[in-house]
């Protein structure tokens, strides 16, 4: 059996929370977690959601000021199974490619989710956040679970340092649409939005308008 | 009524005034009246956030002080014996707002000499003892006899006027930007009179103020009473102008904007080269309250405009940095009111008349609206906004140079464009974040369901966001369009809003608010509920069939 996957982007995230005095809630992990690759609704677990919910039964990070919340599966909830269900019956199917939802921001329709389809040669699987406030549509955030947890940290730290932000709050900066500077850390992101890899899950103007400002940001020197 | 309550003949011999020691008697005096027995204190409000008895305590010596100085400033140099001087502040918590002045018997034969710093310890006495333990008018009345002053006090039962401050401010003195625009205006009009030698006559003057400025001044009247012998003009003597700009300037200690007439007599006598005089009357004259504004907003945002100019006018840089901290989403009130106070006449109406029409709702329907709008516009944008109304407030539209005024206008006709654009994915996200933090602060009752179940309790906009731009004048945000419902509920009624944005590409308003109200009446025993209701006779699922069934009827392909 392989070592379970370091997930330094995650550890970032709780540090950053820790250290910035922002809410970071974790519960125990399951006593039998899903291995990488086990089935879920026909979709095979991304390894590093695999590797985080060997860890924890769920999470939240940031709460109290934007935040994002980990669908919990652990002794006592399922609910990353039973939203997955309820997402296979509906949404997932208005989107062209297949999407595993593992976290989604409190009490708003925004929803973090795998790309099975678009694995790389490990096996990783890239993150959407996909908007179901009105049509769905997605906006590829990283290029792995852990660079997702990542650039969500390098998001934290911009908004903080932004005046006023602990009244503001996540009002002040709008993931992911005013920080596309932020995502040249993912250098598999940007190749794989320059090879169009996500063309299919953002048919609408704004979404491929901010594609080009993460490209563009990217390219800029330094 | 008015009751006398103290009537003192001061046997003073003339010395000069210690400021120490005053202030010595002022600060004793002002702690017995705060932690005394005796209760002479009226109905007051409510004490701002982080405003403290101590803090009240140091403002209350520092009015009286001033008062004080003041005061003394206009009757020391009176000496005329039968002069009388009445001034009536408004007091409250300490802080003392001059509202009127009046003199009369100025003609009488010049008396001795007194002891001013003996008369100045019996005025702070008045001023301490009494005059900070009171809430309402008193009258101080103060009479020249040969020798001595004679001290009055009184107090009437009037309602508070809107330019009596309610808190104390704690300053020492009054600034240079305050006194030499007054003392200029004064001295501006001053100079346009001459009276002709050996004549009587009458001047009357007014000056505009708002809050410490001084806005601007005008002669009213000038009379002349009784003719002269047609010999030379004569100016108005120093002494006079001097005496006008000592009775003014407590005045300038008020709040908001409003007019202080000045009415004088004045004289040359035989052989004169300059017109003598002094000042008769000085009143406070009030415009009108804004008619499209309700009393309760109009009340609650002079109170936070007073405690915003208190902190400026104590440390203007502090208080500067305190209002910069807060910003339009704290201090909504203060921002809708001086739009509306301060810029509808040259700045807003024709700029941005669905921006006013909104505010002038007053109440948390334009602070609400102003706090949801202000989000459409870049972080930038929106504290240079906010810098530019606070500096509009608290330094007056003149203190504006032409670029901060040319973008003042720019943000204004910028709010006044972006209320009618359709929201941006970008600003969509934003106004989701604060609607879940409006619902959260709206319903406290689901505090504990909102935090364990995050994920699977979204809040709805009932009017969706896409259409805001149809409503300018409402708060997308506003309470009664946000929902709480299950997940699966909100994917039901999505559905429905998707099937009327494919028929309907561009609606109107009134489409829109249809098809809301008809989803409301299907929907309604999901809505505010963190699980299914257990009595409706009909699931989710027929809900959005019977909802469809209706939509297809009403907009048939």
């Amino acid at each position: 059996m392989s070592p379970p996957l370091e997930l330094p982007g995650l550890e970032r995230l709780m540090n950053i929370c820790r250290h910035s005095g922002l809410e970071l809630e974790t519960t125990l992990p399951s006593r039998s977690p899903p291995l990488a690759g086990a089935l879920m609704e026909g979709l095979p677990l991304d390894p590093m959601l695999a590797a985080f919910y060997a860890r924890f039964g769920h999470a939240a990070f940031a709460s109290d000021i934007t935040g994002i919340v980990m669908e919990p599966l652990s002794e006592t909830s399922q609910q990353l199974e039973e939203q997955n269900a309820w997402w296979s019956r509906g949404y997932r199917q208005q989107l062209a490619l297949p999407t595993f939802i593992f976290a989604g921001e409190p009490h708003l329709a925004y929803h973090y989710a795998t790309v099975p389809t678009l694995a790389d040669a490990q096996g990783l699987q890239p993150v959407v956040r996909v908007d179901v406030h009105e049509e769905p549509y997605a906006v590829p955030v990283a290029s792995s679970v852990d660079r997702f947890f990542e650039i969500y940290s390098r998001y934290l730290e911009a908004l903080l340092a932004l005046p006023r932000a602990r009244q503001e709050k996540g009002a002040l900066l709008a993931f992911p649409w005013e920080i596309p500077h932020l995502f040249g850390h993912d250098p598999p992101l940007v190749e794989a939005l320059r090879a169009g890899r996500f063309d299919a899950l953002m048919p609408g103007a704004e979404e491929r308008s901010w594609a080009r400002k993460v490209l563009a940001a990217a390219a800029a020197p330094g | 009524m008015v009751m006398p309550l103290l009537n003192r003949t001061a046997k003073l011999r003339m010395r000069q005034c210690h400021t120490l020691s005053l202030l010595v008697v002022l600060t004793l005096a002002v702690g017995c009246a705060t932690t005394g027995s005796e209760n002479l204190v009226g109905a007051r409000g409510p004490l701002p956030p982080g405003v403290d008895e101590e803090e009240l305590a140091g403002g209350a010596v520092a009015e009286a002080t001033l008062a004080l100085s003041r005061v003394w400033s206009v009757a020391g140099p009176v000496n005329q014996m039968g002069s009388r001087l009445t001034f009536s502040f408004w007091a409250e918590r300490g802080a003392l707002t001059l509202l009127d002045f009046t003199a009369s018997g100025r003609e009488g034969p010049a008396g001795h000499p007194i002891d001013e710093e003996a008369f100045q310890q019996e005025l702070a006495h008045v001023l301490t003892r009494f005059a900070q333990r009171h809430t309402g008018q008193v009258h101080l009345t103060l009479e020249r006899q040969q020798a001595s002053w004679t001290l009055g006090y009184s107090t009437s039962a009037n309602p508070r006027p809107p330019e009596a401050k309610t808190l104390p401010v704690r300053r020492a003195g009054l600034p240079a930007s305050e006194v030499l625009p007054l003392a200029q205006a004064v001295r501006q009009i001053m100079h346009t009179v001459q009276v002709p030698a050996g004549a009587q006559a009458r001047l009357a003057m007014e000056i505009s103020l708002e809050d410490g400025r001084t806005e601007g001044g005008r002669l009213r009247l000038f009379e002349v009473t009784r003719p002269g012998s047609n010999g030379p003009l004569r100016p108005i003597a120093p002494a006079v102008l001097e005496e006008s700009i000592a009775v003014l300037l407590p005045f300038t200690q008020a709040l908001g904007e409003r007019t202080v007439s000045l009415e004088l007599r004045l004289a040359v006598q035989p052989g004169s080269r300059s017109t003598h005089g002094w000042v008769e009357q000085a009143l406070v004259e009030r415009p009108p309250a804004p008619a499209e504004l309700n009393a309760t907003f109009v009340t609650e945002y002079r109170a936070l405009h007073e405690d915003i100019l208190r902190r400026w006018r104590e440390e203007s840089r502090e208080g500067g940095a305190w209002v910069a901290r807060k910003g339009a989403e704290e201090l909504a009130v203060w921002y809708v009111g001086g739009i509306l106070t301060r810029g509808l006449g040259w700045l807003g109406s024709k700029l941005a008349p669905t921006v006013l029409r909104a505010l002038q709702r007053g109440g948390e329907a334009a602070t609400g609206w102003l706090r949801t709008t202000l989000i459409r516009l870049p972080q930038e944008k929106r504290l240079a906004f906010e810098r530019l109304w606070a500096k509009v407030q608290l330094e007056g539209k003149k203190s504006l140079n032409g670029q901060e005024h040319v973008e003042l206008r720019s943000l204004m006709e910028e709010l006044e464009r972006l209320i009618h654009t359709p929201l941006d994915r970008n600003t969509k996200a934003r106004l989701r974040e604060r609607a879940r933090e409006a619902y959260a602060s709206l319903h406290p009752e689901f505090a504990d369901l909102l935090r364990t179940r995050q994920m699977l309790l979204p809040i709805h906009h009932r009017r969706p966001l896409e259409y805001a731009h149809l409503f300018p004048e409402d708060n997308i945000n506003a309470a009664e369009n946000l929902i709480m419902v299950t997940r699966e509920a909100h994917e039901r009624v999505n559905s429905l809003w998707t099937w009327f944005r494919q028929t309907r590409p561009s609606p109107t308003a009134q489409e829109v608010e249809t098809v809301a109200r008809m989803i409301d009446r299907q929907f309604a025993p999901w809505y505010h509920q963190p699980a299914p209701p257990s009595r409706v006779s009909y699931t989710l699922q027929e809900a959005a069939d019977t909802a469809l069934a209706q939509l297809q009827r009403l907009f048939p392909n």
